[in-house]
């Protein structure tokens, strides 16, 4: 099968899906396409991937793979110029984005879900989870710009992201209180004092864009110069705050009210050394997999993951 | 390759390391032999074992195979039964257990640590890691007795084992904060209010150092109301946990009491939930038993060989 690796091609993103460590063992059985300076932005050349057996090509060539993988999920641009029935394996997330369902329809694309791939337990087998409320913490810090040992930080939630935060707090000794279900529903209670509120929150799709636990008029609670960071708001959905919505690389922090908001789209991209290298070891099992037998027989856990827009 | 399944059997133990459904693949290309009423604590029977091909064996007989088997590392007349450069599978944190690797050495065992196996990304897949700091933290509740929702927990430490136990917690509407290494220092600030201590520190194990300084002295428990908890989740027989009172306990006596404050430390937390765990296990364990069944130990993917401690050939902890 021909293979196209896609060179992450937004603002500041540095990272690649698959390093030429990873993508070695593919290229003895199949023609794999790398886009020209994909590796760049954390230090590989490309010759570093013609070593491993890969080609080097054009946006166009890699785009017009039968399979084409990538981290972040694609755009219009992209998708254009993908063959019909061809396939993109990349973050969709599409309950958050309803409009790449539309476009992945239009160009009649199908699609594997890196984030739907689950192992027997259910535990996604490509994620940077932890990473995600670790980065996003550690931006907090910054953004805050004092001494993170004199911060008390408050984490809503207590999933994966939100362990990330957590940790990233502590280790910095900063005082942290783990806010549940129904300190929540009460944040005029927990605001005060607060220099860095987080929210990790997997915010149900019902309650989204209709129910805000930190509303507007909430914000003077919180003392001038204290930080949000959201680590879950995404495109489509709304934040369980208010004031919230989703940053970029480019432009990861706004003010409101004098509360400093950050809610990157994609906190992973904050560190892409580390995180390419999780990737490219995540993708690179999941990829053998498909590769396999082939599209036309994935095994269940990949198929559950599949977003059939072709037919 | 001869394969032996040993029951666990300390005493209120129910787990069993391999059940019928992941056994049977192995089973059809392997001799296995399962120890009598090894699946009986989480109720597989003898005759489950037997349906998918397995011999159900007497405890000589299971400890003489070439491979055996087990969660909960054996004891020293159970690897007396062991043949010599047989391997053995199974938890043994041997860095805090300098008796069990003496016992292995003499043995001339070859010793495939569970908690030393790895996937690429560092992480084990042998693991209930979060689910010890879990079932920690349920148990915690339960002694302290009172309403979830009012309870204030601190919690020291920020690892996978603490994670369990912050989600816990958090999950019965409890105060949840977690402690940091400056407050390690100063625990007589922290402790007053607290109703739930827990514990989940994993202090750098150093076997120069016979005891380290605790975080939480003797003195220092009239700070606590009484009635209140500390849970360790991380001490261990042979050393000192940064609680001063602090000593592992077993399933058939889970607490203590030392100046009005309940003291809990299971030694193997997991236990306490043997079905949900077993199955655990047995899923993670059985894919790294076919490889090496196959393959045999040399041949072996990379994260297997990587945890092999050849005691027989001389090597050791350090």
């Amino acid at each position: 099968m021909k293979i196209g690796v896609a060179l992450e091609d937004r603002p500041l993103e540095k990272r690649v899906v698959l390093e030429p460590k990873e993508l070695r063992p593919f290229t003895k059985k199949h023609q794999v396409l790398v886009e020209e300076d994909a590796g760049l932005g954390v230090g590989i050349s490309n010759k570093e991937y013609e070593k491993a057996g890969a080609e080097v090509a054009s946006k166009k060539q890699v785009y017009a793979c039968p399979l084409v993988v990538k981290i972040k999920d694609p755009i219009e641009s992209e998708l254009k110029l993908m063959k019909p029935g061809s396939t993109v394996f990349s973050m969709l997330h599409l309950r958050s984005q309803p409009h790449l369902v539309a476009i992945l329809k239009k160009y009649k694309i199908n699609a594997i879900a890196m984030e739907e791939i689950r192992d027997q337990f259910g535990t996604r087998t490509i994620e940077a989870l932890h990473e995600t409320g670790y980065l996003g913490m550690t931006k907090g810090f910054e953004l805050w710009g004092k001494d993170p040992s004199k911060a008390v930080v408050k984490v809503m939630g207590y999933g994966n992201v939100a362990q990330g935060a957590i940790q990233c707090a502590a280790r910095n000794l900063a005082r942290v209180i783990v806010l549940n279900k129904r300190d929540v529903n009460e944040l005029e209670k927990h605001i005060h004092g607060t220099d860095i509120l987080v929210d990790g929150i997997y915010w149900p799709y019902k309650l989204r864009g209709k129910v805000y636990l930190v509303k507007r008029k909430m914000l003077k609670l919180f003392k001038p110069g204290a930080v949000i960071v959201d680590l879950t708001a995404n495109p489509a959905g709304k934040s369980p705050i208010e004031t919230v919505r989703p940053t970029t690389l480019a432009d990861i922090s706004y003010k409101v009210d004098g509360v400093v908001h950050t809610a990157c789209w994609g906190w992973p991209g904050l560190d892409p050394v580390n995180i390419s290298k999780r990737y490219s070891v995540q993708v690179s099992s999941v990829l053998a997999r498909i590769v396999k037998k082939g599209l036309n027989d994935l095994p269940d856990f990949i198929k559950h993951a599949y977003f059939e827009a072709a037919k | 390759m001869k394969i032996g399944i040993a029951a666990e059997n300390r005493p209120l133990e129910k787990r069993v390391i391999l059940q019928p459904e992941e056994l049977r693949l192995i089973a059809k290309n392997h001799q296995v032999l399962v120890e009598k009423n090894a699946g009986v604590g989480v109720g597989i029977l003898d005759a489950e074992y037997e349906a998918i091909g397995c011999q159900i064996a007497p405890k000589e007989k299971v400890y003489a195979a070439d491979l055996v088997i087990r969660i909960k590392e054996p004891t020293a007349s159970e690897i007396k039964l062991m043949r010599p450069n047989s391997i053995l599978m199974s938890m043994m944190h041997l860095r805090c257990e300098p008796v069990l690797e003496k016992n292995l050495t003499r043995q001339k065992i070859i010793a495939v640590p569970l908690e030393n196996i790895k996937n690429p990304m560092g992480k084990r897949i042998v693991e209930a890691v979060m689910e010890s700091g879990r079932i920690g933290m349920e148990y915690g509740f339960k002694i302290w007795g009172k309403d979830s929702a009012t309870a204030r927990v601190k919690v020291m430490g920020y690892g996978n084992m603490s994670r369990g136990a912050i989600q816990e917690a958090a999950r019965e509407l409890a105060h949840v904060e977690v402690l940091n290494r400056k407050h390690f220092q100063q625990m007589e600030k922290h402790l007053p209010g607290t109703d739930i201590l827990v514990d989940a520190v994993n202090r750098p194990f150093r076997r120069d150092i016979d005891i380290e300084q605790p975080f939480v002295t003797r003195k220092m428990l009239k700070l606590l109301k009484p009635g209140s908890v500390i849970v360790d989740l991380v001490s261990n027989p042979e050393r000192h946990a940064p609680v001063e009172t602090m000593r592992p306990t077993s399933l058939k006596d889970p607490y203590y009491i030392v100046d009005g404050i309940y003291h809990t430390s299971l030694w193997g937390w997991p236990a306490m939930d043997p079905i949900k765990i077993s199955k655990r296990y047995s899923l993670q364990v059985a894919p790294l038993v076919k490889a090496i069944a196959a393959r045999g130990l040399d041949h072996a993917p990379e994260s297997i060989k990587k945890a092999v401690i050849r005691l027989n050939e001389g090597e050791r902890v350090v």
